[in-house]
């Protein structure tokens, strides 16, 4: 068992201290490498043996545009990675390029990043290279865009459907209409297009709104 | 509509049977009784015999990552529940230790014990349901019955604890949310010692049940070497032989101060990790719980079910945390990572049946169709799990 310090301190040995940035904002401890070093770091933490990391736990997609304190606008993958031969635990994440968010899959290393990357696909268009089937998870295949980008907005129609609703006060209009002209007790009526006297309700058109309290 | 499967190719469109040589292409789901909750199957059939199970997820996907970016921390909680509705309990203390860990809080003792005692009760519950539906799909539809009659007690002893049956909201960043209600502690020690004899009763009925074992055992065995590459977690991973519990190995919260044992598949009727292992494996862990719930209810020391918080949640931008624990369906692993203002940059949840759904494609190839119902409802998926 060893801890993060100790991980970090065998990898930059292997490695070079050039190669591998301590990740300061990680509470448990966890490094980052480059893209063209993620695949060799990765293996060397799979297959040596003090090291031995035989679960690849997560893999999480993130997005850093507009992050208060980050340096550009990457996009990061992290990998959360276990061993159970030795009981101990790191992260290891890559910075990819926003424009062109390549990063090589870990699909032959671990099966368990076939789906999370998948996952990280669907969500945040980051294109992992080498994967067996890089296609839409969760979300419908014809959908557009990546939701979990920050720069994503959500369009007046997502697939056909209307991503806006009408108001229920307008619902409440078509009751409106339909009983009359008649607001049903304890409704107050902003329904009535204002008139030249102001919003005030006529009387005649709201017989029950006497024993409802005014709302302004 | 158009699917592809993980290779990328085109297998058929949407509820068509598609005849190609000996090979039917077949819809099962996204409506059918056997999978849990809103799930759709592909199959590849030749005959009886399935050249591929293709899964096809995200009917339920709530986009609960991104509704985490849009809420305050505290203001997440409730949606946690949401997670998974059968084991809500377990997402709350995730997402919450996770938080804790990011602001660095340290919780009273008697508030963890409280999450211990919320989070085993919740733990047998779900896998009652997981067990009962379990023996449902292979046929047997009593077992189930008594299963739900169980939980619902165990649902009113929740209720009383927090007002809710099924998304509880009850454990919160700091602490959970009520103290014990007056004379808890005894019923449900009372409740504990009936408890311990319904799991005898479920092992006549199912268990030990000739037509249940001959529909379990040997199907769908997986390797430990499989299930650690493909990431399984909690009891499918334990039923693979790989001992290995978060609780005990890596403890959070008080687990390191009771005693109790982790159940291994053993291979008893068949092979190691077939589906009869995983299910036996989940008994066990029922009566593990019952014996950490009585140490946690006698042991359970006074003081305060909420630590002192700080007013202003607002941890510092980038700064990013995780938590694992050890839900009812496997490690669940909640990361959440700072933005400076009152909400976060990003949440992430890494759950049980969603390592599962990756392997069943591997594993399902060369089963028959009635096999692949079974080893299905092992490996004790839910759909909200998986979708998020």
């Amino acid at each position: 068992m060893m801890n993060a310090n100790q991980i970090t301190e065998k990898l930059q040995g292997q490695f070079g201290a050039d190669r591998i940035q301590v990740d300061e904002k990680a509470k448990r401890g966890g490094v980052l490498v480059s893209v063209e070093n993620l695949v060799d770091t990765m293996r060397f933490l799979r297959d040596d043996p003090e090291l031995a990391m035989d679960f690849l736990n997560c893999v999480t997609g993130i997005d850093l545009l507009g992050l208060a304190g980050a340096e550009s606008d990457n996009l990061r993958s992290l990998y959360h990675l276990y061993s159970y031969a030795q009981r101990h635990e790191f992260s290891v994440s890559v910075d990819i390029p926003r424009d062109d968010p390549r990063v090589p899959s870990m699909t032959s290393l671990w099966a368990s990043a076939i789906w999370m990357e998948r996952e990280a696909y669907d969500l945040l268009g980051i294109i992992y290279e080498n994967h067996p089937g890089l296609t839409r998870l969760l979300l419908p295949t014809e959908f557009e865009g990546h939701p979990l980008r920050k720069d994503w907005k959500e369009g007046e129609f997502v697939m056909g459907i209307s991503t806006t609703r009408d108001t229920p006060m307008d619902l409440l209009k078509f009751f409106h209409d339909k009983m009359g002209g008649e607001v049903p007790p304890g409704l107050t009526t902003d329904l009535d297009p204002p008139t030249a006297e102001g919003n005030a309700p006529s009387p005649e058109s709201t017989p029950s709104s006497d024993s409802a309290p005014e709302v302004e | 509509m158009t699917l592809q499967d993980q290779h990328g190719e085109q297998i058929g469109s949407s509820f068509q049977l598609i005849e190609e040589g000996n090979e039917l292409t077949l819809n099962m789901g996204p409506h059918h009784p056997s999978t849990h909750g809103v799930l759709r199957f592909i199959l590849k059939t030749d005959g009886e015999v399935i050249r591929r199970c293709i899964p096809d997820v995200g009917f339920l996907h709530r986009a609960i990552e991104s509704i985490g970016e849009k809420c305050t921390y505290d203001g997440f909680m409730p949606y946690t529940d949401r997670v998974d509705y059968i084991a809500a309990m377990f997402a709350n203390h995730c997402y919450a230790l996770a938080v804790e860990e990011l602001l660095e809080i340290e919780l009273p003792r008697r508030a963890e014990y409280l999450r211990v005692i919320s989070d085993e009760l919740n733990r047998i519950a779900s896998h009652l349901l997981g067990l009962g539906a379990m023996a449902m799909d292979i046929g047997a539809v009593t077992p189930f019955l008594h299963m739900l009659r169980e939980r619902e007690h165990i649902n009113t002893y929740i209720e009383e604890l927090c007002g809710q049956r099924i998304t509880y909201n009850y454990q919160r960043i700091g602490g959970v949310s009520h103290d014990l209600p007056h004379g808890w502690r005894d019923r449900l020690l009372d409740y504990l010692d009936h408890f311990e004899k319904v799991i005898p009763e479920l092992n006549r009925l199912v268990t030990g049940n000739q037509i249940f074992i001959e529909r379990s055992a040997n199907v769908g065995p997986i390797t430990a070497q499989q299930a650690i590459t493909y990431g399984l977690v909690g009891p499918n991973l334990r039923s693979s032989g790989v001992d290995f519990d978060l609780r005990r190995d890596r403890p959070y919260s008080v687990y390191p101060e009771f005693e109790f044992e982790v159940p291994l598949g053993l291979g008893e009727m068949g092979t190691i990790g077939d589906c009869y292992d995983r299910f036996v494996v989940r008994v066990r862990e029922m009566q593990q719980s019952i014996s950490i719930l009585r140490q946690a209810l006698l042991k359970i020391p006074t003081g305060h079910h909420m630590a002192k918080m700080p007013k202003k949640i607002k941890p510092e931008e980038g700064l990013h945390a995780y938590s694992r624990i050890e839900s009812a369906r496997g490690e669940m692993l909640g990361w959440v990572m700072g933005s400076g203002g009152k909400n976060a940059w990003r949440v992430r949840f890494r759950t049980g049946s969603f390592n599962a759904m990756g392997i069943i494609e591997e594993i399902s190839r060369g089963m028959m169709i009635a096999d692949v119902i079974a080893f299905i409802a092992s490996l004790d998926i839910i759909a909200p799990e998986i979708d998020r």
